[in-house]
């Protein structure tokens, strides 16, 4: 069988947008779902490619690879690719009968998709750079796309925190280039290897993880996130697209550092500490909060948090756990962010304890929003529950435990209230219904999410080719602990949270521009002074 | 040099040779726009330290590996040394994008002004805050 050239991945979307731009015609929206279907289906075959070969680099010129330009899919960029694609194609059908999805909205979706391929598949630093910069200029765009006055405010933060942030990537890369004479990740990787002073790499490396934890969003660095994730003007599909698979390219390019720079430093130590701090503030903000997208997108940051906990804990399990979780995160998370989407267009209010009766107005949507918040606090037969049992099974001990315990019962306080929201008594008649399009996206998304649980092991084994083994029996047995949790949880909420007036403080601190570029400035600084510190 | 003698004018001229390199004065740049972005509560100075942080990269990316013997690279120049291209090529593409986010951001800062009639970060905060 033929298989799809790399380059596809990145050009299909981006050419066939621009040409429906120019070329508008009824059958658009038909070409676009086609073109969604033909990737999801060329990154499955991907997959089955690289059971055979550990990775695929593909020459864009004649020129072999230090000169030469490549791209390369190897074990964890098809994970991502496969996520985004997937992802795209459920948000291609949900839109399908929105008044937004118009030719300037098609052209800017598929440019978005091609750009955010082209970042899992770039093998050198610089290209990643262009491709982030322009992928944010779109984004930026498509966050104001109803253009609601709130709007504007969070897309300036946005795109110029992030511009900030891609001035010290640039840097960074700048100062590799000086030591090293080329770009390329392979060809790095191998120089990293053989160098002996690395003292000077102490520079290029901090700028980079200022970059690079930016857009992750970790801890210092996350207040542009929730704006730009729960802004009113972006459609819901956009917002599922930024928490789902957008964040994660942070992540990625966090990972592709960590694995580079691993024979000059060991960066595990700091970044687990990251991570859990990240987490516990993700989780806090957003217990506090009472808009219901704002409340999501505050989880993402936890969620975050969670990934680089797994990546750093220093086993193999955690980290093919944490790989896992970004591909688990990315479908539940996006579809938690559709459902409250729908939300907000038919209560036409944002407050979430204002919602009442779901599960009186649509039924289809209460399945899929409580499949995902089982999901999200790691049920057991939920995909959430299976990625979380990779990340902590390897880290044991009675302070290992308590930690988890602790990050999963802040994300089941922050979702009591879409509990309350589905199981009320409706208080007002709605008008909007779901439409089959919707209601089949809905309920598709939560059956993976059911399958990416329940069938956890065949999953891992043939996506993330790690033998993980967490069978249907063991999750059976982790039942007990996570309904203790729940309950513990519940009694929490009651006591201390519920109308307390500290949530209330907590809600109000947001930090301006200028915080925010401050807290870059230091996060570089110490970064900086902690590798001084670490690297021999 | 023993303290308390004075540099003689070619010993100064060969000091500030060796120290006002592109790499350094980049590097001043790039923290003068970080000054600009963090102390300055006007969006167009915030919209004009990211350009001037862009300006420190371009500049650090074409003199950090260059000489001044080098030839251009262009035509026939064999058994010289030619200035290394590649940071050239690549600094053309660092300047489209960073023009096409100048005026991205312009753009965007005009519209943000016709509603919220402020140049203030702060100011534009707090009515933000007061429309939700």
């Amino acid at each position: 069988m033929m298989t799809m050239p790399l380059l596809g991945f990145i050009l299909i979307p981006i050419v066939s947008g621009l040409m429906m731009y120019i070329r508008p015609h009824n059958w658009v929206k038909k070409v676009t779902v086609l073109i969604q279907v033909l990737l999801l289906f060329c990154s499955i075959d991907c997959l089955q490619k690289l059971h055979t070969v550990p990775e695929v680099i593909e020459h864009l010129s004649v020129y072999p690879l230090p000169v030469g330009m490549t791209l390369r899919l190897d074990r964890l960029s098809q994970v991502t690719l496969l996520l985004n694609n997937g992802l795209f194609l459920f948000m291609t059908i949900f839109a399908y009968r929105e008044k937004y999805m118009n030719k300037l909205f098609i052209f800017l979706f598929l440019s978005l998709q091609g750009m955010i391929n082209g970042i899992f598949l770039a093998n050198d630093f610089f290209n990643v750079y262009i491709l982030i910069e322009v992928a944010t200029i779109t984004v930026s765009i498509l966050i104001m796309f109803k253009k609601d006055s709130r709007s504007m405010y969070d897309g300036m933060i946005y795109l110029l925190v992030n511009m900030t942030a891609m001035a010290f990537f640039l840097l960074g890369v700048g100062y590799l280039y000086k030591y090293f004479g080329v770009l390329d990740f392979t060809t790095i990787g191998q120089y990293l290897g053989q160098v002996t002073n690395a003292k000077p790499l102490m520079m290029p490396l901090a700028l980079l993880l200022t970059g690079v934890s930016l857009k992750a969003a970790l801890m210092p660095l996350f207040s542009w996130l929730p704006k730009a994730h729960s802004t009113a003007s972006a459609p819901s599909v956009i917002s599922s697209i930024l928490s789902g698979i957008f964040v994660k390219t942070g992540v990625y390019l966090f990972i592709r550092l960590q694995t580079m720079f691993h024979p000059i430093v060991d960066l595990n130590g700091e970044f687990i500490w990251m991570g859990v701090i990240t987490a516990v503030a993700g989780f806090t903000f957003a217990i506090a909060q009472k808009d219901i997208k704002l409340i999501l997108a505050y989880h993402t940051i936890s969620q975050i948090g969670l990934i680089m906990i797994g990546l750093n804990i220093g086993s193999i399990e955690g980290f093919y756990g944490a790989i896992y979780h970004i591909l688990t995160h990315g479908v539940f998370k996006a579809l938690l962010f559709l459902v409250a989407g729908l939300c907000v267009e038919m209560y036409q209010i944002r407050d979430i304890t204002q919602m009442k009766g779901l599960w009186h107005h649509s039924k289809a949507m209460s399945i899929a929003l409580i499949v995902a918040i089982l999901s999200i606090t790691g049920a057991p037969f939920f995909s959430g529950g299976y990625s979380k049992y990779l990340i902590s099974h390897s880290y044991t001990g009675f302070g290992g435990d308590m930690l988890f315990q602790f990050l999963s019962m802040g994300t089941m306080i922050s979702f009591m209230k879409f509990f309350k929201m589905i199981f009320t008594k409706p208080n007002c008649i709605i008008d909007r219904k779901v439409a089959w399009n919707e209601q089949a996206v809905l309920l598709t998304m939560a059956l993976v999410c059911m399958v990416f649980g329940t069938f956890g092991d065949q999953v891992v084994a043939e996506v993330v080719h790690y033998e993980g083994y967490f069978p249907i029996y063991k999750q059976v047995g982790k039942l007990l602990t996570y309904g203790a949790t729940y309950i513990v949880a519940y009694g929490l909420y009651k006591v201390a949270i519920e109308n307390r007036r500290w949530t209330k403080y907590i809600m109000r601190i947001e930090l301006g521009y200028n915080s925010i570029s401050l807290s870059i400035v230091s996060f570089f600084f110490l970064t900086a002074v902690y590798l001084n510190w670490v690297i021999m | 040099m023993k303290l308390g003698e004075y540099m003689t004018l070619q010993e100064l001229h060969t000091l500030s040779v060796e120290v006002i390199t592109g790499e350094n004065v980049a590097l001043v740049l790039f923290f003068i726009g970080v000054y600009g972005l963090t102390a300055r509560r006007n969006i167009i100075k915030s919209i004009i330290g990211l350009g001037i942080m862009q300006a420190a990269i371009i500049l650090f990316f074409v003199t950090v590996n260059a000489s001044v013997d080098d030839v251009p690279p262009i035509g026939v120049a064999i058994g010289v040394q030619v200035a290394d291209p590649v940071p050239q090529a690549l600094m053309i593409t660092a300047v489209v994008i960073g023009v096409s986010v100048t005026a991205v951001s312009l753009t965007m800062f005009i519209s943000l002004f016709h509603k919220y009639g402020s140049t203030n970060w702060n100011k534009v905060k707090r009515k933000r805050r007061e429309l939700r």
